[in-house]
């Protein structure tokens, strides 16, 4: 029955939006199982499934969080690239900003900020989270590498980093789920602008329109019908 | 997930130049996975697959070997009023390990009153126990944090036969010393603000240990004061929650816990551990000491005198101190003898000794 439900709701996607939406599911699934694989690699005083359970117990929602986040922002990018943008394009933005293809560069660069910061949050979020793990053993891995962080940041800041280590890596968090937000909104909104510009100009042909009609094309040619976006 | 794989390489290049750095500790590692050969015959008292790696190399944690120190005036300007200090007087030699130095190092090798001794503290147990190092055979040993645990429990090794100790037996477990037991020394856990009024001559161990780690952070967050245990507990007891502190005390095989509470409640405790009469004082929040009660042969009983926070014995009358020592009555002059003990959590206490009685408060 869900199966079916599944293979509805696909059929009725465009390519573009089945690619994004593999594609983030994939990276999201990626980056919980590396972070749990950390958490084994750095507990080996526990079996696998003993340090997965402790560490969903203690960061299930920086986990999934993440997972969502990273796996939302790989989608708007890939959705983005699919719709004609690309990053090796950037150069040309400053030369072509009259015509109508700019918005497309505009999603891109915004996306690509909005990666950088979600990388950031990232970063951030997923390191301090491992610092609540250190309960996980006497000695332990997490202990070790905590006491190396007066090397590289000082005393000061290490000691800030270690009191509130949870409170940051909820703070990384929220600006990776923010980032993510941020980038369906913009797409969102671009996506109605483009609609729009359709709609007072039926002829006009963006490279936007070039990808619709290969996607129309592709799933013609599959016979999945049109293409929905 | 560029970013959290960089993390997992980043992690494994700081494990790994540490491996094999050490013959007996590395050959513990493969004979506890299983992969231990004929020529490798290594002395165990307790079962190898259950010395396990913590992740740390030996030393990974390093121990402090010549220790500083400071005054208690100088020491008060970075330690807080609630703060935990382990202390110990040796022959008049009175000093304070501050478990915030403690909780990164683990071990500190040090000589008090010309004692050699090892103050060990496992934040995972909360076990706090301080060793003399002088073995029975007259050697003396200098140890180290081996990066493995058993029972969740601290595994030390020494440098001298790089065997392994748990700090929770007080005994060596594994190489040339398993099986020999370590002299416990009675110490006190107390906090800052009733140690430095109470000895304002001690001795407190210096920030300055050679290692630049955070002091003053304590990585274990609230680990200490919720419920949870986030590993496997080999012998869970439902009789008291799993970290309620306990001070354990053992008499020719027979083991009896008491709730740190209870004995704070109390203030005394009159009782015996298999027909052995022992007392537990306890004058100062957290500072709990054991005493042998029996003066000229006579075991005594004691009651509270709050007016003088000292305690009355009931056959003589004599008021003593917290100390141990007769300030007043027919006894005044004598002293008792100090017992050692067990200080953690219930969990780690019963991990270790499952047969224990608990103390019941009436």
């Amino acid at each position: 029955m869900k199966v079916k439900l599944l293979a509805t709701i696909s059929s009725n996607l465009s390519y573009n939006t089945r690619n994004a939406l593999v594609k983030g599911a994939i990276v999201g699934i990626i980056t919980a199982i590396i972070y749990l694989a950390v958490v084994v690699i750095t507990t080996p005083n526990l079996p696998p499934s003993m340090a997965i359970g402790a560490a969903l117990k203690v960061n299930g929602i920086i986990i999934v969080g993440l997972a969502l986040g990273i796996g939302i922002q790989v989608f708007t990018s890939t959705y983005s690239k699919g719709l004609g943008c690309r990053l090796d394009e950037r150069g040309k933005y400053k030369q072509q900003q009259h015509k109508d293809i700019w918005r497309i560069f505009r999603i891109s660069r915004r996306t690509t900020s909005s990666g950088a910061g979600a990388g950031g949050g990232t970063l951030m979020s997923s390191f301090l989270s491992f610092f609540s793990l250190v309960p996980l053993g006497c000695c332990g891995s997490w202990l070790f590498i905590v006491s190396m962080l007066p090397s590289v940041f000082g005393g000061t800041v290490s000691v800030i980093l270690i009191e509130y280590s949870t409170v940051l890596s909820y703070v990384g968090l929220v600006i990776v789920v923010g980032f993510a937000g941020l980038s369906v909104l913009r797409l969102r909104k671009e996506l109605i602008e483009r609609r729009m510009l359709e709609w007072t100009n039926p002829n006009h042909e963006t490279d936007d329109n070039k990808s619709i009609n290969i996607s129309t094309l592709e799933n013609n040619l599959e016979g999945r019908g049109d293409v929905r976006y | 997930m560029v970013v959290v794989g960089l993390g997992i390489g980043i992690t494994i290049g700081l494990l790994l130049p540490y491996s094999n750095t050490n013959s007996l500790l590395s050959t513990s590692i493969s004979s506890s996975t299983g992969a231990l050969s004929a020529q490798e015959e290594i002395k165990s008292i307790v079962p190898l697959d259950q010395i396990v790696s913590g992740g740390p190399p030996p030393d990974g944690i390093p121990s402090i070997d010549n220790p500083k120190f400071t005054s208690v005036k100088e020491a008060d300007k970075i330690l807080e009023d609630s703060e935990l200090v382990v202390g110990l007087n040796v022959n008049g030699d009175i000093r304070a390990y501050p478990v915030q130095i403690l909780v990164w190092h683990e071990i500190v090798n040090d000589n008090v009153g010309g004692v050699p001794v090892a103050i060990t503290y496992c934040p995972l147990c909360f076990t706090n126990q301080i060793f003399n190092r002088t073995l029975q055979d007259g050697n003396v040993v200098e140890f180290g944090t081996s990066g493995k645990l058993y029972n969740s429990n601290l595994v030390m090794y020494d440098r001298n036969s790089d065997s392994l100790w748990s700090q929770g037996l007080a005994q060596g477990i594994v190489g040339k010393y398993a099986g020999v037991n370590l002299q416990r020394i009675p110490f006190d856990v107390a906090n800052w603000k009733e140690w430095k009024e109470l000895y304002p001559e001690s001795k407190v161990l210096s920030r300055d240990t050679g290692s630049n780690r955070p002091y003053g952070a304590d990585p274990y967050g609230d680990y200490y004061t919720n419920s949870e245990v986030l590993f496997p507990i080999s012998n869970q007891d439902d009789r008291l929650g799993l970290k309620e502190i306990v001070i354990g005390l053992e008499n020719n095989g027979q083991y009896k816990a008491y709730k740190l509470q209870d004995v704070e409640d109390k203030k005394i405790i009159n009782d015996e551990i298999n027909n052995k009469p022992i007392s537990l004082f306890s004058s100062f929040p957290f500072m709990v000491r054991a005493f042998d009660p029996v003066v000229d042969g006579q075991a005594l009983q004691y009651k509270y005198n709050p007016q003088n926070n000292t305690f009355v014995d009931l056959q003589t009358g004599s008021e003593w101190n917290f100390e141990g020592i007769a300030i007043n009555g027919k006894l005044k002059g004598k002293e008792l003898i100090r017992l050692p003990y067990d200080e953690g959590f219930w969990f780690e206490w019963v991990a270790f000794h499952p047969e224990t009685e608990l103390y019941n408060k009436p």
